[in-house]
C-alpha cells in the first residue's frame, strides 16, 4: 500500500521512516501543536531541506514575519538565510489577519497567488504556517471548510506538496473545536505533543493518519537542538543484528578466559554492580584495549567527566589517555540531571554517526533511568542496545544497583547477550569484590563466582575457592 | 460635498484587493467607490488590483483574502478586509480622510 501514492523526503530519517517515504507528494500534511511544540521549526525544516535538494518552496507566514522566522532559524546548522527569496520564498500574510474585519472574504488572494507560483513551476513545497488563525475570521465553519477545499484543491491541482501548521493543545490535538475539519481535509496529520516530566521536557511527535499509505503510529521523542527538530530514529522492529562468532577481548585475560576469549563481536553485554566493585574499571579495560588494537571506543560517561574517569583509571595502570591509544577513544560525557532518556540517546547516536565506533562503552546506563518514567527509560535504553546491535557495534552497558536490587539490569537484560555480576564479598573482617556470569549466550561460561582484584596491574580473577576476597583499590 | 485637502491626498493611497465577479468583491468595490464619492477624494488615490489578473502583486503585499483594502494616510497603513456590508463604517472611515 505504501508504495502507491509518491512520497516527499522530510529530510528527517525517523519521520521518513514513520512514513515510510515521507509526506504524500502533490498533497497537504497537517502539523498540529502546541506553542513552542516546533510546529514552525519542523515545517521550515522540510521545505529547507527540499529545497537544497532543488525543489523549489514558499512559506507563507500568518503568525510572524521573515525576518522574525530567518532570525530565528539562524541558529540553526541549516540556516535558510542563504536560500531566502530565491529557492526558498516569503510571503507575509499577517496582514490579512490583522486586517479590520468589515464583512465576507474569502481566500481568492493566496488561491490565485500560490496558484500562479504552482504553474509556473516556482514553488513545489508550500508552507501555510498558522493557516487556522486565517480560516479562524470567517464568519462560519462551511465558509472555513468550503475555503480550505478550495485552497487544497489549487494546491493539488499544481502537485504542491503542501505543510499546513496549526494550533492544537499539548495532547496535539487542534484547540478549536471548529477547527478540527482540517483534520479530515489534510491527507496526512503530524500531532507535535510536549509535556513535563520530572522537570524536564518531554517532546513526542506521532503520526495519526495517513490516507492512501501504511504508517508507523509509534510515538516518536525528539528535541529541538542546533540541528532544528531532531527525533529519535525509530526503534527496529525487525531485530537485524550482526551475527557473528568472533571474540572482542575484554581488556582483561582472566574474563577473556572464562568467556571463551572475549565478549561476541557487535553483542551487548551488561556489567550491574553497586558502587565501588569495579564496574568502571571493567568498561575502561574494555575500551582501552579496543583502542591499543587500532579499533575505535567511545567512551559515554554519565554523572562524571570523561576526563574524571581517565584520572581515575590512572592508579590502576589504565591508561587511557596514552599516546598510543586516546587517539583511538571519543570520550562523551552526560549529566543526568534535568535531561530526559530521550536527549541522551540523540546524543549518544550523533556521537556513534561522527565518531563511527568499533566498541561502546554506557557508564552506566541505569543513568537513563535517574528521574525519569521508568517504563520511558527502558524503552530508551532497550532501543540504545538495539541500534547499537544493528551496527554491529561490541558494546558494555554498566548498571549501578543498589544493594540487593539489580533493577536497571534486568530490565535491559532481555536485549543484553551477556550478564555479570559485581558483588561484594565478605570474609572474616575483609571486603572483597566478586564476579559471576550470569548470563553469556554463545559461551560455555562457568557458573561460579570469582574473586575479582584490583592492583596497578589491573584486573584479575580468580576462583573464590582459593581463599579470601581480594582487597585491592577501590575504583568503581 | 465636501472637498478633500489636496495636501493630504497626496499622501494618501488606497489599494482594494478583489476577486472581480464574486459577489464580496463586487459589493466592495462598490462601497469603496460610493464612499470615496460621499468623501470627495478623487479617483487617483484609487488602485484596483484583481488578484487573478495580478496574483504576485497581491502575495507580495500580503492580500492573501479579498476583498481586503489598504489604506495608507502619510506614515499610517490599515487594512479592512470583507465586502462592506456596512457602508457607515467605510463612510466614517474616507470622511475622515478627506
Amino acid at each position: 500500500m505504501g508504495a502507491r501514492i509518491p512520497k516527499f523526503s522530510t529530510g528527517l530519517e525517523s519521520l521518513d521512516h514513520l512514513t515510510e517515504g515521507g509526506l504524500p507528494a502533490g498533497r497537504a500534511t497537517l502539523v498540529v501543536g502546541a506553542p513552542g511544540a516546533g510546529k514552525t521549526v519542523v515545517a521550515l525544516q522540510i521545505a529547507v531541506a527540499a529545497a537544497r535538494r532543488g525543489v523549489p518552496g514558499i512559506l507563507v507566514t500568518l503568525e510572524e514575519g521573515e525576518d522574525e522566522i530567518l532570525a530565528n532559524a539562524a541558529s540553526f546548522t541549516w540556516d535558510p538565510s542563504d536560500i531566502a527569496g530565491r529557492d526558498l520564498m516569503f510571503y507575509d500574510g499577517r496582514a490579512s489577519i490583522e486586517a479590520m474585519v468589515t464583512g465576507d472574504f474569502d481566500l481568492d488572494g493566496l488561491i490565485a497567488g500560490l496558484g500562479a507560483l504552482g504553474e509556473s513551476g516556482s514553488a513545489q513545497c508550500v508552507v501555510l504556517d498558522g493557516l487556522d488563525q486565517l480560516l479562524g475570521n470567517l464568519p462560519d465553519l462551511p465558509r472555513r471548510r468550503a475555503e480550505m477545499y478550495r485552497l487544497l484543491q489549487t494546491l493539488s491541482r499544481y502537485n504542491m506538496t503542501t505543510i499546513i501548521t496549526a494550533k492544537g493543545d499539548d495532547d496535539g490535538n487542534i484547540v478549536s473545536s471548529g477547527e478540527a475539519f482540517m483534520q479530515f481535509a489534510a491527507q496526512c496529520v503530524v500531532a507535535l505533543r510536549r509535556r513535563t516530566t520530572t522537570g524536564a521536557m518531554v517532546r513526542t511527535l506521532q503520526v495519526l493518519k495517513y490516507r492512501g499509505s501504511s504508517f508507523g503510529g509509534s510515538e516518536v521523542p525528539y528535541i529541538i537542538d542546533e540541528d532544528g527538530v531532531v527525533p529519535a530514529l525509530v526503534g527496529r522492529s525487525n531485530l537485524e543484528h550482526h551475527l557473528s562468532r568472533e571474540r572482542v577481548p575484554t581488556g582483561v585475560p582472566d574474563l577473556d578466559a572464562i568467556l571463551e576469549g572475549g565478549y561476541i563481536r557487535g553483542s551487548a553485554a551488561v556489567i550491574s554492580g553497586a558502587p565501588g566493585t569495579a564496574k568502571t574499571t571493567l568498561g575502561a579495560s574494555f575500551a582501552r584495549a579496543a583502542a591499543a588494537r587500532g579499533e575505535r571506543a567511545l567512551y559515554v560517561a554519565f554523572d562524571e567527566s570523561y576526563g574524571q574517569v581517565v584520572l581515575d583509571m590512572q592508579s590502576l595502570g589504565l591508561h587511557l589517555n596514552a599516546t598510543d591509544v586516546a587517539p583511538n577513544i571519543t570520550g562523551l560525557s552526560l549529566s543526568a540531571l534535568g535531561v530526559t532518556a530521550e536527549e541522551h540517546y540523540i546524543a549518544i547516536r550523533r556521537t556513534l554517526e561522527r565518531t563511527q565506533p568499533d566498541v561502546v562503552v554506557i557508564d552506566p546506563v541505569s543513568a537513563l533511568f535517574k528521574g525519569y518514567e521508568s517504563v520511558r527509560a527502558r524503552g530508551v535504553a532497550e532501543r540504545l542496545v538495539d541500534m547499537l546491535k544493528s551496527r554491529g557495534i561490541t558494546t558494555v552497558l554498566t548498571s549501578l544497583v543498589e544493594p540487593d536490587s539489580d533493577f536497571s539490569a534486568s530490565s535491559i537484560s532481555t536485549l543484553a547477550d551477556a550478564w555479570l555480576s559485581l558483588n561484594y564479598v565478605v570474609v572474616g573482617n575483609a571486603r572483597g569484590r566478586a564476579l559471576s556470569v550470569i548470563k553469556a549466550r554463545g559461551t560455555q561460561h562457568a557458573h561460579e563466582v570469582f574473586n575479582l582484584g584490583l592492583s596497578r596491574a589491573g584486573v584479575r580473577l580468580s576462583p573464590m575457592a582459593e581463599g579470601r576476597p581480594e582487597c585491592g583499590l577501590g575504583h568503581g | 460635498m465636501a472637498q478633500a485637502d489636496p495636501k493630504a491626498q497626496q499622501a494618501l493611497a488606497i489599494v482594494l484587493f478583489l476577486s472581480s465577479g464574486t459577489p464580496s468583491s463586487e459589493r466592495a468595490r462598490s462601497a469603496v467607490n460610493t464612499a470615496m464619492a460621499n468623501a470627495g477624494l478623487p479617483d487617483s488615490v484609487l488602485e484596483i488590483v484583481d488578484v487573478r489578473v495580478d496574483p504576485q502583486r497581491a502575495m507580495r503585499e500580503g492580500a492573501i483574502v479579498v476583498p481586503i483594502v489598504s489604506v495608507t494616510a502619510g506614515n499610517e497603513h490599515r487594512w479592512y478586509a470583507g465586502g462592506f456590508e456596512d457602508l457607515s463604517h467605510l463612510d466614517a472611515l474616507f470622511r475622515g480622510l478627506a
